[in-house]
């Protein structure tokens, strides 16, 4: 098989086939993967927000992924946003690939870095500018090829190693190392002056360390930076950057090995191969159900579409305690929770509401399911835990600490994040539509949402939960009579008590 | 709604404050100004006051006159008066006691002008630096938080340490000594966790926990010759109101007071200030180091009679050289005949005053909207609330400057839940003038802000020891063994 140059047509068609593959891969495996993620984090339009941002090492690529991120609004925006980024990772590394080894024997293995970062990106915890981190890399390396001047290549190698650092972060590590790898294959001899690079990298990391922007070597260094820095990332996180090296090692050989027309046909079927394999063996251990279940639901309880959270899990096996969770804050809001539960193998009283585990995940859902409850503080305590958890600039927690606020009557605080809220691109008409229930108590009160939650606070204050949630429920119940949901739950809890009651 | 009343009428286009714009009403009142910056006392070197009017307002420019008896500055914007540091230095420097400022704001194509307001300018100068945590006030989990130090003549904030580079751990009380930004401590809880106490760049980490005293320690207080500090030791849980706007209470199960001896690395106490029938807490030594203050309550049932623990204000003599402490305890304030509690005294640097915060019970008065500050004269042992300092809501930690004529106070006035710093001047007879916000350069600053302003402490200087330093010392270091030493 003969391999020719791809002509722009060719590459047009190349990128629009990966694109779709990817769009569809991400739509079969976790259509409100993205969706989910927007619930986590928006874009502040504020021009100190954004300097701030873009202060620290990799504060570019931080705030670009604000940016997109706040379009995951609709569940499809988060998928082609995505789906389009990677294949322009996959279409920058084929031609970094047969630019470098003077063919384009491994145009299929360019597909293994894109399939591990969209594995990566069913990760809750993994932070989407690592993708956007490695996207700039790429463009970093296409450009360092197209300067045939030894000097100049290696003053523009040094010039974008420090641009990268500075606007992604701790990729400039992997730049760096590809960038040996392809000038040890190139020139042996020259190459040694790109060992000088590691030695920037490693002041660079430094000083960041010094001026406190980062705690740790691997936030500086390595691929942990594109994760939730208070977690241990796992070996996971590596995998792109550890593919890519792995490609390039492989890239260097190919340099070498004689570019015989006979063989390319096996060589692009054992690439076919191993991508397969890869994509089959990765996709159940990086990707979980369960998760992508639970990301669902958790989008469709932030639009109160309970009649769509009641028919998705007719069609999944409830033994997970979130679905569980999920299911029944709609039944309850449906208010036929009661008549529902010996329909489905709940546990116990963790079936209605999981123990807190102090993850924003967790906080997040316990808040939804304590509004629907009535339990106004508990629901309050853990929006703001899971907001803070999670950088305080949660869309969906934002919100609710609104509502928790003016149900209080706390308006100057609900004031506080209605004006965070105003400064973003989807939520500024809900902040300003709240705005009138600012210091209107009647209107207030009139309000099908916030006037029954604020019938729910009862006068006689205690510890929240201290007496048991039962209690509570019971206090509510008696000073709004008319909250099903509270009375749903509060008839549950009784059903199951004497079965392992959770902390709340 | 104010009554205001229209001096000119609009016909009427004149010029005024000597600007050059043609105003066409002229009112009596002041302007809405945020902050509230009206006939606040400010220091000489204190940075320039920003400030706007609210958004309510609608006022599409600010012209802002600012005048001292021999300097004129004038200063416009679209959503804020910024002077500039020169312009302001100058204004501060000119002033005999005061400067007034006159606003004008154009709405809807027409300029207003308000009547002129004063700042007043106290040639007391004010401590350059101003140290605090910045922390969300939430419940039982957290994320970032960091001690920062900002310069108070101007806009310059640093990181002291913040806990990206201590493993996201908790970190709090810090304090210094005598204000000296390169003798201080603080403690670092959960991973790393330790008392480190900085010292010329030298950085050592105290392991503090004792069998004695089971828990570490707490709330400092450093001795005049920096050869001690008193702590707390805390067993401190909290809980979280169903009804109640405080929203959380957090309270002591047990707590006692101890003096740690920085030489020695002991820690060593009194009978009188370790008592298993009472709680003791907020230790704060007098600036001759004679005398040690700390709050007390009978020990109760917790949580269950929260609401009795009560704290009376005491104090007990220290003597340094024996490292040895009165026999009598003396009560300040008694907290059971007041049906009132105290928290975090502390004695003005010149012995006359004692600051405290006062509240319906308990000792974490940040929590607690009723809590208010306090002042006690030590010779004539009078107490009287501190009225200008006070809000309908919490104010709490407060700290005074090292010449005494100036206290920062936490506040939760603005919003009821994140704590902002507000400084005040206290004049020779103890009396406190309007205070005013810590100054930022952006008006927003604060409504955007999602974090605390905690434990505020006046610095004289920058602290110059890095929070790298500090990290590699609490990641690499085993620390000291604090032992408890019986007297």
């Amino acid at each position: 098989m003969k391999i020719s140059i791809p002509k722009p047509l060719d590459l047009f068609v190349a990128w629009m086939f990966t694109f779709i593959a990817i769009s569809s891969f991400f739509y079969i495996m976790g259509t409100y993967n993205f969706c989910y993620l927007e619930q986590w984090h928006t874009f502040v339009y504020d021009s100190s927000y954004i300097t701030h941002t873009l202060k620290q090492p990799g504060g570019f690529a931080q705030l670009m992924a604000g940016f997109l991120i706040q379009f995951f609004h609709a569940p499809i925006a988060g998928i082609l946003i995505t789906a389009f980024l990677l294949s322009a990772i996959f279409l920058l590394m084929a031609r970094i690939l047969k630019r470098w080894t003077g063919d384009n024997r491994l145009w299929p293995s360019a597909l293994l870095p894109v399939i591990a970062l969209a594995f990566m990106h069913f990760n809750t915890n993994y932070l989407y500018e690592g993708t956007l981190a490695f996207l700039l890399m790429l463009v970093g390396l296409t450009f360092h090829l197209r300067i045939r001047n030894t000097i100049s290549r290696f003053i523009y190698s040094l010039c974008y190693t420090v641009f990268l650092f500075a606007t992604a972060g701790s990729i400039a590590t992997l730049y760096v190392i590809l960038l040996i790898i392809m000038e040890v294959f190139i020139s042996p001899k020259k190459s040694v002056v790109y060992l000088f690079l590691i030695l920037v990298v490693y002041l660079l990391a430094q000083y960041a360390l010094w001026e406190g922007w980062f705690g740790e070597w691997k936030h500086t260094l390595l691929a942990d930076a594109y994760f939730t820095r208070r977690l241990p990332a796992g070996s996971a996180i590596h995998l792109p950057w550890g593919i890519s090296i792995g490609l390039f090692l492989v890239g260097g050989l190919f340099r070498y090995l004689p570019n015989k027309p006979n063989l390319n046909r096996i060589w692009l079927i054992t690439q076919g191969i191993v991508v397969g394999i890869f994509l089959y063996q990765g996709a159940p251990q990086y990707i979980s159900k369960d998760n992508e279940t639970f990301k669902e639901l958790t989008c469709l309880i932030d639009n109160g579409q309970w009649d769509a959270i009641i028919d998705r899990c007719k069609d999944i096996p409830m033994t997970n305690l979130l679905h569980q969770n999920c299911l029944n804050l709609a039944f309850a809001e449906k208010d036929c929770l009661l008549q529902e539960l010996k329909h489905y193998p709940n546990i116990g009283i963790q079936s209605l509401f999981i123990s807190g585990n102090k993850t924003p995940y967790i906080s997040a859902l316990l808040n939804d399911i304590y509004f629907s409850m009535g339990h106004i503080s508990f629901s309050q305590r853990y929006a703001f835990e899971a907001n803070e958890s999670m950088g305080g600039f949660s869309p969906k927690l934002l919100k609710r600490l609104v509502q928790t606020s003016l149900v209080y009557g706390h308006y100057e605080l609900a004031m506080k994040y209605i004006q965070i809220l105003e400064k973003t691109l989807f939520y500024q008409e809900w902040a300003k539509a709240q705005r009138a229930f600012l210091h209107n108590d009647s209107l207030l009160e009139a309000d099908p949402i916030l006037g029954a939650k604020r019938k729910c606070i009862f006068p006689d204050n205690r510890f929240a939960g201290n007496m048991g949630l039962d209690k509570d429920l019971e206090e509510i119940l008696k000073q709004n009579p008319s909250h099903h949901a509270t009375e749903q739950y509060l008839k549950a809890i009784q059903k199951f008590i004497g079965t392992n009651i959770p902390r709340p | 709604m104010k009554k205001t009343t229209i001096l000119t009428s609009i016909c009427a286009l004149f010029t005024a404050c000597s600007s050059n714009i043609q105003v066409e009403q002229t009112l009596s009142t002041h302007p809405a100004i945020t902050p509230d910056y009206i006939g606040v006392t400010v220091p000489v070197n204190i940075a320039p006051l920003h400030f706007g009017v609210p958004d309510s307002c609608k006022v599409t420019q600010l012209n802002a006159i600012f005048r001292s008896s021999n300097k004129q500055v004038t200063v416009r914007g679209s959503h804020q008066i910024a002077p500039s540091a020169s312009e302001w230095k100058e204004l501060m420097q000119e002033a005999d006691d005061s400067i007034q400022v006159c606003i004008q704001v154009e709405k809807e194509g027409k300029w207003k002008e308000y009547a002129p307001f004063p700042i007043y300018v106290k040639k007391d100068k004010i401590d350059s630096h101003l140290a605090y945590r910045l922390i969300e006030p939430g419940y039982e989990i957290w994320n970032e938080m960091g001690i920062y130090q900002r310069c108070l003549e101007n806009f310059d904030e640093s990181a002291i340490l913040t806990n990206k580079m201590t493993g996201y751990g908790c970190m709090n009380c810090h304090s210094f000594h005598q204000y000296n930004p390169d003798k201080m401590m603080l403690h670092l809880r959960v991973d790393y966790g330790g008392t480190y106490l900085i010292d010329q760049g030298n950085i050592e980490k105290l392991n503090t926990k004792t069998p004695q005293t089971q828990y570490a320690l707490v709330y400092p207080s450093w001795h005049t010759s920096g050869d001690y500090i008193a702590f707390s030791v805390n067993n401190t849980k909290q809980m979280f109101h169903t009804t109640d706007p405080n929203r959380i209470e957090v309270m002591d199960f047990a707590s006692n007071v101890v003096v740690y001896d920085v030489k020695r690395h002991e820690i060593f106490t009194a009978p009188q200030l370790f008592s298993p029938t009472s709680f003791e807490t907020f230790p704060n030594f007098s600036p001759d180091g004679k005398t040690l203050y700390f709050c007390s309550a009978d020990s109760v049932a917790m949580p269950n009679d929260y609401k009795q623990v009560k704290y009376s204000l005491c104090s007990i003599a220290y003597d340094a050289e024996s490292r040895t402490f009165g026999t009598q305890v003396d009560t300040l304030f008694h907290a059971q005949k007041e049906n009132k509690s105290v928290s975090f005294p502390r004695v003005s640097p010149d012995g006359k005053y004692l600051m405290f915060t006062l509240s319906s019970y308990g000792n974490f008065s940040i929590w607690h909207k009723e809590a208010d500050l306090y002042l006690a004269d030590i010779q004539s042992r009078e107490i009287r609330p501190m009225q200008t300092l006070n809000s309908a809501d919490v104010e709490s930690y407060h700290s005074w400057s090292s010449n005494g004529r100036w206290v920062v106070f936490s506040s939760r006035r603005e919003n009821g839940l994140y704590t902002q710093p507000f400084i005040a001047y206290i004049d020779e007879n103890g009396q406190a003038h309007k205070p005013f916000l810590l100054p930022q350069k952006d008006i927003q600053y604060y409504d955007k802000l999602m974090k605390s302003f905690n434990v505020p402490e006046f610095v004289s200087g920058k602290v110059q020891t890095d929070g790298y330093s500090i990290s590699r010392t609490a990641k690499t270091s085993a620390g000291i063994d604090v032992t408890f030493h019986k007297n």
